[in-house]
């Protein structure tokens, strides 16, 4: 009867510590995917902190070409209200808008002599190139650390642990094919 | 080439510009690569009988002993014969100056280097004190082998100092490590400028691979050769960056069960895949952490993870100079394709030595 005891606690304390250690692994990889998605904020943040910038450089040339600045600035504002929302796939459609209204408006721009000269459109168009390397760097080590998680989760005795602990399946942040199409298209350019 | 200017060198030393001069090698006997791993299979199966007839003292064993000894020195007496090694050192020679990069050879044993190439005691040059207590025709053999090497410029005259200053400075890049079972040791060096006109220092160590035995994934590499013989290179290079980085830090290899105090990145595969450590720096630890996590932006991480994927790469900075460590495994025996590895490599490593230097600036 006592022997019988000892082994009831001995399993006993070996479920719990393979609760507390699976609870553990879960809850550190699912800080890690909250980590990622703060990297993806801060890398789409300093796009958005470009934008204005590169407005303001270009609007004293282009005068005229309202309507193009106009729908660079609007398609800032909509990503920065997805961004606040949190909605990836929605953050993801806004942020190919930005970047296709961005390619075109510094493309166009590049076809006024004075800004060419100035050195400023090429100056912006790296900061905004390497921005956007950031960003689709950011992504990827996102999606590895989500796919972590969804590991853990996925696998035994994850999938034990998880619902009791309240740890869900992550989403990555992919960008649909129509998406990826338009944010990789090369811009066409109304002179 | 000008002998007054000198190539960058990270470990200080004076490198004029050079070619090591390596003779062709005259009549190789190449032996197709199949009867090779034949003779290296039987060699392995008549091992087996050997040893059951030792075991049981059965008389068989001497004719065992004697078949196993006779392949075995087949083995090894066309691995001779092949002169692996100066076809090797003639590739180097003929690549750097192809490429107008400075090149030579370095003594196979140094002391202070890991591995076996570490422990044994180099002999003076010109000393032959041993030799005298030789039997004349072994001795008169020994010479005429030394000199038929020097020869054909398969021997290197650089002093072993050169080479220990290597090793004491980066030691980590050349221990065994995940992948890497063996201590690497450098048998050839190049200095050369990047594309982007950044200096370098490479060395470098091949050796021939047979896949006959292993995994069908071992047997075919990244680029899709896939073939039972080829070559693992090995490589370390060493940057020039124009700025100091004010980062000391090594990123090595995480091993498994690692125990060692790292920095760890918002991602996780790169936690897994390297251990972040500071060399040798003194300061506040939270800031000596912070500067280099910043260093380690999204876009420097996943060009590291790229590259760790293809050459299993390490790195250390140390200030103004980047030292990267790697090795390629390629299924061919083709000379063409062996000879672009030491190009590509120089290039990849030097766009990750500068990739920590463009978030300085």
């Amino acid at each position: 009867m006592g022997e019988m005891l000892i082994v009831v606690i001995v399993f006993m304390l070996v479920v719990i510590a393979i609760f507390v250690l699976t609870y553990n692994g879960l809850t550190a990889a699912q800080t890690r995917v909250m980590q990622g998605w703060s990297g993806i904020e801060v890398q789409l943040m300093r796009r958005y902190d470009l934008v204005p910038n590169l407005v303001k450089a270009v609007r004293s040339a282009m005068g005229h070409e309202d309507a193009m600045l106009k729908t660079v600035t609007e398609s800032r504002e909509r990503a920065l209200a997805a961004l606040a929302r949190g909605d990836a796939a929605e953050i993801s459609q806004q942020e190919a808008d930005l970047s296709g209204a961005l390619h075109k408006l510094i493309a166009y721009a590049e076809s006024f002599p004075d800004l060419k000269a100035t050195g400023n459109i090429e100056t912006f168009q790296r900061q905004i190139e390497e921005t956007e390397d950031q960003i689709a760097a950011s992504r990827r080590l996102y999606n590895g650390n989500v796919q972590d998680l969804n590991r853990r989760i996925l696998a035994i005795p994850g999938n034990m642990v998880a619902p009791l602990a309240g740890i869900a399946l992550a989403r990555s942040f992919e960008l649909d094919p129509k998406q990826s199409a338009a944010a990789y298209q090369v811009p066409d350019v109304d002179l | 080439m000008d002998a007054s200017r000198t190539h960058w060198d990270p470990f200080g030393r004076t490198i004029t510009p050079q070619v090591h001069r390596v003779a062709m090698p005259a009549l190789p006997i190449r032996v197709p690569p199949a009867l090779t791993s034949v003779l290296m299979i039987a060699c392995a199966v008549s091992s087996l009988p050997m040893l059951v007839f030792a075991f049981l003292q059965n008389p068989l064993m001497w004719w065992a002993a004697g078949i196993f000894a006779v392949l075995l020195a087949l083995v090894l007496g066309l691995g001779v014969l092949d002169k692996s090694d100066q076809r090797r050192f003639f590739r180097y020679m003929q690549l750097a100056e192809r490429l107008g990069w400075s090149f030579r050879l370095a003594p196979k044993f140094v002391a202070g280097a890991p591995g076996l190439s570490g422990t044994r005691r180099r002999r003076a040059p010109g000393l032959d004190v041993s030799r005298d207590r030789m039997p004349s025709l072994m001795a008169d053999a020994l010479n005429k082998a030394e000199a038929a090497q020097r020869e054909a410029g398969t021997v290197s005259d650089t002093d072993i100092s050169e080479l220990q200053k290597v090793y004491e400075a980066i030691p980590e890049l050349f221990r065994p490590r995940p992948g890497q079972p063996i201590a690497m040791t450098v048998e050839a060096e190049f200095w050369g400028t990047t594309t982007n006109g950044l200096p370098f220092w490479m060395g470098v160590r091949q050796v021939d691979m047979d896949t006959t035995f292993a995994s069908r994934e071992i047997r075919k590499d990244l680029h899709g050769n896939a073939g039972n013989q080829g070559a693992l290179q090995f490589m370390v290079a060493g940057y020039g960056l124009d700025r100091n980085t004010g980062i000391r830090a090594a990123l090595t290899a995480e091993m498994l069960g690692d125990s060692r105090r790292d920095f760890k990145t918002e991602s996780t595969e790169f936690n897994t895949r390297f251990h972040i450590a500071v060399r040798g720096q003194e300061g506040d630890p939270a800031e000596i952490e912070m500067r280099v996590l910043q260093a380690l932006t999204p876009a420097t991480q996943t060009s590291l993870l790229d590259l760790w994927d293809r050459y299993r790469l390490q790195i250390i900075l140390d200030g103004a100079t980047a030292y990267v460590s790697g090795y390629e495994r390629v299924n061919s025996s083709d000379e063409a394709v062996l000879d672009a590895l030491l190009p590509q490599a120089a290039e990849a490593f030097a766009a990750a030595a500068s990739s920590f230097k463009r978030y300085v600036e």
